[in-house]
């Protein structure tokens, strides 16, 4: 297997199925591996409780500057695609409903919105409001 | 296929769909306390004292945190195992892939639950 027809067989599942199932499933995947990468990070920087509480708060500092603020919403937006989606594929398969597939997807879309709109009205003032040790703006 | 791998893919073909409606109950609870009600312009930043507060002693939480460990390494290394199976690997790299995503989950989850355990006790053991 070489690594190059991994991408080859996505860029052409995509060319030859060019609907929304098939951009649901990539961004699916896309999504997925992100949050285990982010997973891994996460725990990396918690784990750093086990050196005591001053190596935990210089790590858990160090991830919360405006940029990471800002990075957070995207990361909450993401969070959100995979789950509503996951529960639209999860509700096809135990309910046996694959033929409502676009019903569904408006439903998802519906309600990936509106999670992501209450994301940004909370935290996006946040980000561009007074950070409380740097003091500085995004 | 044999009995025994048809059998197996459809278990963790189960155990994949529900790690993940119970990750969306435990990330959408996480997602509201820490990034939605915690507003770090008028409380601060995220610390210890902060963490501490929320999970020393409270066995609720830390059943939370338990099995949402539980469920997101495995939802995610098996979510990667199916990602990588799709691509048709050799029998070969399908075993090398497979040591290497249990070592990880292992040890990461083995990671998650010491720091976890720190913070119910209200500090490193």
């Amino acid at each position: 297997m070489k690594i190059i027809n991994v991408f080859r067989g996505t860029r052409d599942e995509v060319r030859l199925n060019p609907n929304v199932g098939t951009w649901s499933w990539l961004l699916h995947r896309i999504t997925g591996l992100l949050l285990l990468l982010y997973l891994f990070i996460h725990l990396w920087v918690l784990g750093s409780a086990n050196s005591g509480p001053e190596a935990f708060n210089a790590r858990l500092q160090s991830v919360q500057t405006p940029l990471f603020h800002f990075l957070e919403i995207g990361l909450i937006l993401v969070v959100f695609y995979h789950m509503v989606n996951g529960i639209i594929i999860a509700l096809m398969d135990f309910a046996d409903i694959s033929e409502k597939h676009k019903i569904l997807v408006t439903v998802m879309v519906t309600v990936f919105a509106v999670l992501a709109i209450i994301t940004f009205a909370v935290m996006l003032p946040r980000v561009f409001g007074s950070h409380p040790v740097t003091g500085g703006r995004i | 296929m044999n009995r025994t791998i048809a059998t197996r893919s459809v278990l963790f073909w189960l155990l994949q769909r529900l790690s993940g409606l119970f990750l969306a109950i435990f990330l959408f609870t996480h997602v509201k306390v820490l990034h939605w009600d915690f507003d770090f312009t008028t409380q601060g930043l995220l610390d210890f004292t902060f963490v501490i507060d929320r999970l020393q002693g409270n066995v609720g939480w830390s059943i939370f945190y338990f099995l949402f460990i539980i469920s997101a390494l495995f939802h995610g290394l098996n979510g990667l195992w199916a990602v990588v199976l799709d691509f048709r690997p050799s029998r070969i790299v399908q075993y090398v892939w497979l040591a290497v995503l249990w070592a990880a989950g292992i040890l990461a989850a083995y990671h998650g639950f010491t720091t976890l355990s720190a913070f119910f006790k209200g500090g490193a053991a």
